[in-house]
C-alpha cells in the first residue's frame, strides 16, 4: 500500500499589486515553494471581478503552498500583517502528499 | 457660436474611435459575450505607447527641448498637485466620500489617462490642428504627482501603521510601471533617431495607427461597460462629481495654457491631460498603498463616467475653449 504523508495546504487569493507582500511574508516563514495561479472570474464585498482589468495589479491570482503542519503557525503569523492590512483571502486544508521530502 | 459646438462634437461623435468605443460598452452593457484577448489586448497597449512616444520623440527632435516644454512639463506638475487637492475638497466637504475614499478618487483625477490624451491627439488630427510633441514627455510626467498628493491626503486621516508609506514597490510601480517605460523609451528612441528614424518604421507607427487605436477604443469600451453594469457603489452624487471635475480640472488647464501662450492644439492636450483621470497606474498604486479605499469607487468612477465623458463630450468643448481662446 502507498505511504502518504499529512501535510497542510495554504490558498491565498490576492490581486496581483500585492503579491509580493506574500511572497515575502512566505519567505520570512522559510517557506521555500509555492506556485501561482490566475482567476479569471469571482464576487466579492466590492462587486464582481474578473481577469479582464486594465493592467496588471487589480487582477487576481491564487498562490498555493504545501507545509509541514507543525510550520503552518509560524507561516499564518508571518501573514498576519498582510492579512491585516490588504484584502487577501487565506485558507487551509488538509491534504496528503506521496513524497515528503519535498515538503 | 453654438454651432461650432455642435459641428465639433458631431465630428467627434462620427470619428470611429468614439463609435468603436460605444460599441463596446454597448456590448457590455447588453451582455454580448464579445471580448478582447488578454494578450492581443496587451499587445495593442504596447503598439500604441511604442507608436504614440516614438511620434513625439520624433517632433520634439525636430524644434530640440525648448523653454515652452520646460515650462509646459512644470505648469503640469503644479496641475497634478493642484488637481487632487480641489477634487478632495469638493468629495469631502459635500460628503460624497470618506476621506480615504476621497484621497483615492482625487489621486487618480490629478494623474492622467494616456489613452484619453491619444484620443485627443486624433481629434486635432481629424481636425487639422497642429499641437507640440513634447506633450508625450509632458503626459509622462503629469502621472506621478497626484499620486504622492493623493496619498499625503490619505494620510492626513490616518494614523500610525494605518499610513500609506512610500515603499520600495510603490515607488517602483509608480515609476517604473510598463506603460511610463515603454512611452518614455520610445520618446527617448524617437528623439535620438529623429526624422529618419521615422522614415524607416513610419509604415509600422503611423500607418496602422488609427485601426489599432479602433480596436483598443472596443475594449476600453468593453471594459468601462462591464465596470457600469456592476456599479452599484456609485452614488448620483459621485456620478456627477465624475462630470463637473473633468470640467473643473480643463478650466484650470486652460487658465494655464493662457498664462504660458500656448497654441490652441497644444492648449487642448494640457486641458484634456488636466481633465483626464488615470485608470492603470494610479489603481495599482492606490491598490499596494492604501488598500482601505475601494477600487469599486476609484476605478469605476475614472473608468466608466470620467472616461467616455471626456472622450463622446469633453474633448470637443476642450478644443473649442482653446481654439478661442487661445492663439
Amino acid at each position: 500500500m502507498t505511504v502518504m504523508h499529512p501535510r497542510k495546504r495554504i490558498d491565498i487569493f490576492v490581486e496581483m499589486a500585492v503579491l509580493p507582500k506574500v511572497e515575502e511574508a512566505l519567505t520570512r516563514a522559510q517557506v521555500t515553494g509555492f506556485t501561482v495561479v490566475p482567476c479569471i472570474k469571482g464576487r466579492g464585498w466590492s462587486g464582481e471581478w474578473s481577469s479582464d482589468e486594465i493592467g496588471d495589479a487589480g487582477r487576481m491570482v491564487m498562490l498555493t503552498t504545501i507545509t509541514r503542519t507543525e510550520a503552518l503557525d509560524v507561516v499564518l503569523e508571518s501573514l498576519r500583517p498582510v492579512m491585516q492590512r490588504w484584502r487577501i483571502v487565506v485558507s487551509v486544508a488538509d491534504v496528503q502528499v506521496l513524497r515528503s521530502e519535498k515538503f | 457660436m453654438f454651432d461650432q459646438i455642435l459641428t465639433l462634437a458631431g465630428a467627434n461623435l462620427a470619428s470611429p474611435i468614439v463609435l468603436f468605443f460605444a460599441l463596446g460598452v454597448a456590448a457590455a452593457l447588453a451582455r454580448s459575450d464579445l471580448t478582447v484577448p488578454e494578450a492581443f489586448a496587451k499587445g495593442l497597449t504596447i503598439y500604441l505607447m511604442l507608436a504614440i512616444g516614438f511620434k513625439g520623440g520624433v517632433a520634439v527632435a525636430k524644434n530640440g527641448v525648448t523653454l515652452d516644454f520646460l515650462t509646459t512639463a512644470a505648469a503640469g506638475i503644479l496641475l497634478g498637485v493642484l488637481i487632487p487637492v480641489i477634487a478632495h475638497a469638493i468629495l469631502t466637504r459635500t460628503r460624497l466620500a470618506d476621506p480615504l475614499n476621497a484621497a483615492a478618487v482625487a489621486a487618480h483625477y490629478g494623474s492622467v489617462s494616456i489613452v484619453t490624451f491619444v484620443a485627443g491627439t486624433s481629434l486635432l488630427t481629424l481636425l487639422g490642428v497642429a499641437y507640440d510633441g513634447y506633450m508625450i514627455a509632458v503626459t509622462a510626467i503629469m502621472e506621478t504627482p497626484a499620486i504622492i498628493v493623493g496619498l499625503w491626503l490619505a494620510n492626513a486621516s490616518l494614523k500610525g501603521d494605518e499610513r500609506a508609506g512610500f515603499s520600495g514597490q510603490l515607488l517602483h510601480e509608480v515609476f517604473l510601471n510598463g506603460s511610463v517605460v515603454l512611452l518614455m523609451g520610445a520618446f527617448l528612441i524617437g528623439y535620438v533617431s529623429g526624422e529618419p528614424g521615422m522614415q524607416a518604421v513610419s509604415a509600422f507607427v503611423e500607418a496602422p495607427f488609427k485601426g489599432v487605436l479602433c480596436l483598443f477604443m472596443l475594449d476600453m469600451g468593453l471594459l468601462a461597460g462591464r465596470r457600469l453594469a456592476a456599479a452599484r457603489l456609485l452614488t448620483p452624487g459621485l456620478v456627477a462629481f465624475g462630470l463637473v471635475m473633468p470640467l473643473l480640472s480643463a478650466s484650470l488647464g486652460l487658465a494655464t495654457a493662457m498664462a504660458l501662450g500656448l497654441s490652441p492644439g497644444t492648449g487642448t492636450l494640457l486641458m484634456t491631460l488636466a481633465a483626464s483621470s488615470s485608470y492603470i497606474a494610479v489603481p495599482a498604486a492606490m491598490r499596494i498603498a492604501l488598500p482601505q479605499a475601494n477600487p469599486a469607487i476609484y476605478v469605476t468612477l475614472s473608468l466608466a463616467v470620467t472616461f467616455p465623458f471626456n472622450l463622446s463630450v469633453g474633448l470637443p468643448l476642450y478644443y473649442f475653449a482653446a481654439s478661442n481662446l487661445l492663439g
